[in-house]
């Protein structure tokens, strides 16, 4: 049986209540921190060598992160990236109403580690109806029980915590355009450097982690040093969240030790469905590289294996296809999703997004040529790494990976006007 | 910091940008978004530069250049990177360009025909975006619109008015207003020049000509005292359009709405094409051969006849340099006192504590290091919208402004205190009632005295009042003034008082109130227009009518001028002959005749000195005369300027119980702009308001009327519209207003009865 960092609580009568919370030793960590002045460095050294890494998407290790806000005085923010957008990702929806004080927990340590007096947590949009109201509710329990706001325990620490909603933007999940959001402005990215940690919040050094990421928090500071490193399989570290969408019979959220082979994961979420083969395998929201089923069931689940296969871990968001789906309409929805969500800053995202949409339209209503899968291909190539933020790359690399891994199918599509496998 | 560039070594500053160091050694980089006077958003990924050691080509506006970097701006990873955004850039803009006024000066055209491909792949349909009639002064063709944003930012960051925003997002993101004809900023045009393709053009421009066939010609602003730099483009013959002229020191890369498109107005029905004579109570047109010999007749004459005290000699503020220079002088050779060139005003007590001229007291771009600026009596957004932009750079800095006004308009840039007098309060306020604000006499300090001062019937107190306010702050005085030239006016000594340079005159003539109060036998008016240039048109309406003889150099034929004048000459405005003004930092710049005016129409300059040559061996040509004025201007620093107004106390009862004041309206301000078309179209010029302050409209019963006791006039309750932060009593005029009902003072206290 794995351990249970972010998912907890799930399984339990009142999983959001406080009392659920505490029974299972919530808040324990933070009383620790507090009771015995517990110096910042040492907190974002431990969180440094347990190896925890974003769950946001990126990986970047999160001690690093915090490590680089600069330690004068002064206003300093945290905010909680709660804009889970990616298609294919659901952990922070279930964190948040199943487990929330876990993230009001993870972003009290985070606040005191880096200085900040304020945190923010931006729900997106969607989440008005339940998300919101459920981590609203446990706010207001951690302020009844003084866990958060003046003079917290008695230690002169003063932190507050707001939750806020945005409007349904894909792109405000982007860290610096979540800061523009928050500010009541475009959410459009900004430009870097400078970085949040220097320049970010209202032009105030800022850290910006993922719901994951901080809910992970609490359990890694109650534990010994090497605890949470130790958790995972394989030489890798640590825990991640799997959201399992797609063919599949058992379809939801996987908390697992990084590095459990994807056989097993596979296993787990009850394995394909209608007893189908595997076709093809996004391992990390459907703006990473898709992967050939064959080549999935071969690696495990961490940032190395899934790198050589030629995708990324992102965000968690498994997509599992089997032999009966059509890689070319996939692609054109992922396309339209892109095109959609393009905050229209940057030239390549904002006219090639629209341009790789209209010729897959083309693909699928037979009206394209052999040249316009060059094209397709060259118009990604185009975008990538050319604009302000990765949504240009996020475009980018589903189109040519599906192009690469099934570049037959396409070629059928435009030849014979139908799709391969339909 | 050492850095290398095409393998070529340079030196540069800390946080200098790739882009500012290539433009300041003259390497080229295509750009759309980047600007150099607004903020970076490297968006439209033209600059792309390949870096040493980088994955991606890099913006070169965003990328700081750091020890050691190496860029290539012309290696093959740059040149596909920039190709590659040319070719996103080009898919959804039109291919319209035979018929878009940007052809020729398209910054997308020349960088397409430079960096991008001789083919399109894109086979798709185009964007399409439905335009809106968003100003008379700005057509838009929005389809073209590269989202480049730089209108958007200069709203945000130049002129802080935020008309024009960016609307959804993505592919269908479009620069848009929320409402129709919302572009009102007097400083809107300045995206037509920001805008690098054919989105944004100038709409009394469009399709007028073809940017090759135009000729480029340098001018001097005539609408402000600060003296913008113009580029006036002509064809034919003719004025097609203005742009900015770069000038670090005034107007940077701006130029007001008012400057750009002011000079419409040279081309109205109203010019005076012919000198004419009056006979038998109608003029004839005559010709221009026996005109000096009959003008120099008839003042020789008039002199002869009622004597040199009963002429009255006013010129206009507006004219040259070379024309004041010269009308003094012609007038004072005859032995003419009576001269002056403030007819907008009423109170002279102050006059001989005036120093040698109106003036800033520094220069134009050192505003933004005072840390407190005092506006009285001026509204910086509608009448010197240039010098909006620099203080919205100064509150930036964190200058703070206060602004006394009569008017309750509104600033653009954030007014930390804002008060509105009248001519009574504003002397109570200075003197106790402002020590709240808490400015200290060891800061930087600057009061700005604006034209609505000089109006007042009680100027001197007010100019006493602030005088004393100065001793508790110790700030510099400045002065804005109502005309582009008042600076040389008073050097020059267009003035009853005073010779050139200050000199006091022998004999003190009179003042232009007095001249046209008093009821002379002769007036020769220069550039002046009875009905709108005078404090009172009333007055001078029964003045010219009474007299025996009136000289009008003018060149507009207005109703007063037709009916009084025995005398018109016409004389070119501003674009058709050689002038200098002087502006209000005492910067002395020379202009050359743009267009050649109509046959009979004589520059202004070289008629005065027509004249002269009868009376005096003195001749003059336009080198001569522009260094005679040049040397005057010389010696004088108007940082020394010591401005003393201690002892000045108006001489005027005010005895009404209401205060009437009359707006600036900023596109009414001199003959030239009042019948410029397309500003007439603006939402400033259909202001036709009479605003009342609260207490008066308290007072009204239904269907009741106002009665004003000295003028005779009656108008209904319902003409008026309350504004509640006015001070009591108080009735504000818009310009549009006078000649109508209205007829009387600028600015005066009178009785009503409600």
């Amino acid at each position: 049986m794995n351990p249970k960092l972010c998912t907890e609580t799930y399984n339990h009568s009142h999983p959001a209540s406080i009392e659920t919370y505490l029974s299972l030793g919530g808040y324990d960590a933070w009383k620790n921190i507090l009771q015995n002045k517990m110096p910042r460095s040492k907190i974002i050294e431990k969180i440094k060598d347990s190896g925890l890494r974003g769950k946001g998407g990126a990986g970047f290790l999160t001690g690093l992160k915090w490590s680089f806000i600069p330690l004068i005085e002064g206003q300093k923010y945290l905010v909680c990236n709660s804009d889970e957008s990616e298609p294919g990702t659901c952990k922070d929806r279930d964190i948040l109403r199943y487990n929330p004080h876990s993230i009001i927990e993870g972003m009290l340590i985070a606040c005191y580690a880096i200085g900040a007096s304020v945190g923010y947590n931006y729900l997106r949009g969607e989440f008005m109806d339940q998300q919101w109201k459920v981590f609203n509710e446990a706010l207001k329990e951690a302020y009844k029980f003084k866990l958060i706001g003046n003079n917290i325990i008695s230690s002169n620490i003063n932190i507050d915590i707001y939750a806020l909603i945005g409007a349904g933007a894909y792109i405000v999940g982007e860290e610096t355009a979540m800061l523009e959001s928050i500010e009541g402005k475009r959410g459009m990215p900004r430009i870097k450097p400078p970085f949040p940690a220097i320049k970010g919040l209202y032009g105030k050094p800022t850290i910006i982690n993922n719901t994951e990421t901080l809910a992970s928090i609490p359990k890694i500071m109650l534990n010994e040093d090497g605890w949470y490193k130790n958790l995972g399989l394989n030489k890798s570290e640590g825990m991640k969240i799997f959201c399992m969408s797609g063919h599949i019979n058992k379809p939801g959220n996987f908390e697992i030790p990084l590095g459990t082979p994807f056989a097993d994961l596979l296993k787990s979420a009850g394995g394909i469905s209608n007893n189908r083969k595997i076709k093809a395998v996004i391992p990390g929201g459907s703006s990473v590289p898709v992967v050939k089923g064959e080549d999935m069931m071969r690696i495990n689940m961490d940032y190395e294996s899934i790198a050589s296969a030629g995708s990324m871990l992102g965000s968690g968001g498994v997509i599992v296809m089997d032999d009966s789906t059509c890689m070319v309409s996939v692609l054109h929805r992922i396309s339209r999703f892109y095109y959609a969500e393009s905050c229209g800053q940057c030239t390549p995202c904002r006219e090639g997004t629209g341009w790789l949409y209209k010729i897959l339209s083309n693909i699928l209503s037979g009206k394209a040529s052999l040249n316009d899968l060059e094209q397709l291909n060259r118009i990604a190539f185009q975008i990538e790494g050319h604009c302000i933020c990765a949504l240009g790359d996020a475009a980018a690399m589903p189109v040519r990976s599906f192009l690469k891994n099934f570049w037959s199918e396409f070629e059928y599509y435009v030849d014979k006007k139908e799709s391969m496998v339909s | 910091m050492k850095v290398f560039i095409n393998n070529r070594e340079y030196t540069a500053e800390s946080n200098e940008t790739i882009i500012e160091l290539c433009d300041k050694v003259g390497i080229h980089i295509p750009r759309f978004c980047y600007h150099k006077h607004l903020s970076v958003v490297a968006s439209c990924r033209m600059c792309l530069v390949d870096i040493e050691g980088v994955n991606h080509a890099q913006p070169a506006c965003s990328t700081p250049l750091r020890e050691n970097m190496k860029v290539f701006t012309h290696s093959n990873k740059t040149k596909i990177a920039q190709k590659n955004s040319m070719e996103f850039l080009l898919i959804n803009h039109p291919l319209d360009c035979p018929i878009c006024d940007q052809g020729g000066e398209c910054e997308l055209q020349d960088v397409s025909l430079e960096h991008g491909d001789d083919h399109s792949t894109y086979m798709q349909l185009k964007r399409v975006v439905i335009d809106k009639d968003i100003s008379p002064l700005i057509s838009t063709d929005m389809t073209r619109c590269i989202h480049c944003s730089r209108c958007v930012r200069f709203g945000e960051e130049i002129s802080n008015v935020k008309e024009l925003g960016l609307l959804n997002r993505g592919e269908d993101m479009k620069i848009d207003v929320v409402i129709e004809g919302e572009v009102t900023s007097e400083l809107s045009g300045n995206m037509i020049d920001l805008c690098p393709v054919g989105a944004l053009n100038n709409k009394p421009y469009r399709y007028k000509a073809r940017t090759w066939d135009l000729k480029q010609h340098a001018g001097i602003s005539p609408h402000d005292c600060l003296g913008s730099n113009i580029y006036y483009h002509t064809y034919n013959n003719k004025i097609l359009r203005a742009v900015p002229m770069e000038n670090e020191q005034i107007n940077q890369t701006w130029l007001s709405d008012r400057d750009r498109f002011g000079y419409e107005g040279i081309y109205s029905k109203d010019r005076a094409f012919k000198p004419m004579i009056s006979q038998d109570g109608k003029l004839i047109e005559c010709e221009n051969q026996i005109l000096l010999d009959r003008l120099n007749h008839i003042i020789i004459n008039a002199i002869k006849n009622h004597g040199t005290e009963n002429i009255g000699c006013l010129i206009s503020p507006q004219s040259t340099s070379e024309e004041l220079y010269l009308f003094q002088k012609l007038f004072k050779s005859l032995g003419i006192a009576n001269i002056d060139h403030r007819t907008n005003e009423r109170d002279f007590s102050y006059q001989d504590d005036y120093p040698i001229m109106p003036s800033l007291g520094i220069n134009i771009n050192e505003i933004n290091e005072f840390q407190n600026i005092f506006l009285i009596g001026v509204n910086i957004k509608s009448e010197f919208p240039i010098l909006s932009i620099h203080l919205n750079n100064a509150v930036k800095d964190k200058t703070k402004i206060f602004s006394i006004n009569f008017d309750m308009l509104d600033e653009d840039f954030p007014v930390f205190y804002k008060k509105i007098v009248n001519n009574k309060n504003i002397l109570s306020l200075l003197s106790n009632d402002i020590e709240e604000i808490n400015v200290q006499p060891n800061e930087k300090n600057l009061i700005i005295i604006g034209p609505t001062v000089s109006q007042l019937p009680n100027q001197s107190d007010v100019l006493s009042t602030i005088n004393k306010f100065n001793e508790s702050i110790n700030a510099r005085i400045g002065f804005l003034t109502d005309f582009c030239n008042n600076t040389s006016a008073w050097l020059l000594g267009n003035l009853p008082h005073r010779d050139i340079c200050g000199k006091k005159s022998k004999i003190i003539g009179k003042n232009a109130y007095e001249m046209i109060s008093e009821k002379l036998s002769t007036y020769i008016l220069f550039n002046l227009e009875p009905e709108h240039d005078f404090w009172d048109s009333n007055i001078v309406e029964s003045a010219l009518k009474n007299s025996k003889c009136n000289i009008i150099f003018t060149s507009y034929i207005t109703p007063m001028i037709e009916k009084y004048a025995d005398m018109v000459i016409p004389i070119s405005t501003f674009a058709e002959c050689d002038g200098s003004y002087i502006n209000i930092d005492g910067t002395f710049q020379s202009f050359s005749k743009i267009v050649e005016p109509k046959k009979d129409i004589s520059s202004g300059w070289s008629i005065l000195n027509n004249l002269l040559k009868y009376n005096s061996s003195d001749i003059y040509d336009i080198k001569t005369l522009r260094s005679e004025i040049k040397d005057l201007i010389k010696d004088i620093d108007i940082r020394n300027f010591k401005i003393n107004f201690k002892n000045v106390k108006s001489k005027n009862q005010l005895e009404g119980n209401t205060f009437i004041v009359t707006r600036r309206n900023t596109y009414k301000t001199d003959s030239i702009v009042r019948r410029a078309e397309s500003l007439n179209m603006t939402m400033q010029s259909k202001d036709n308001n009479i605003y009342i302050s609260n207490n008066i409209a308290n007072q009204f019963k239904d269907n009741g009327y106002i009665d004003f006791e000295n003028n005779n006039i009656r108008y209904k309750t319902n003409e008026f519209t309350v504004k509640t932060n006015l001070p009591d009593n108080t009735i504000i005029f818009s310009t549009n207003n006078l000649n109508g009902k209205y007829t009387g003072p600028k600015s005066q206290n009178i009785n009503i009865k409600i």
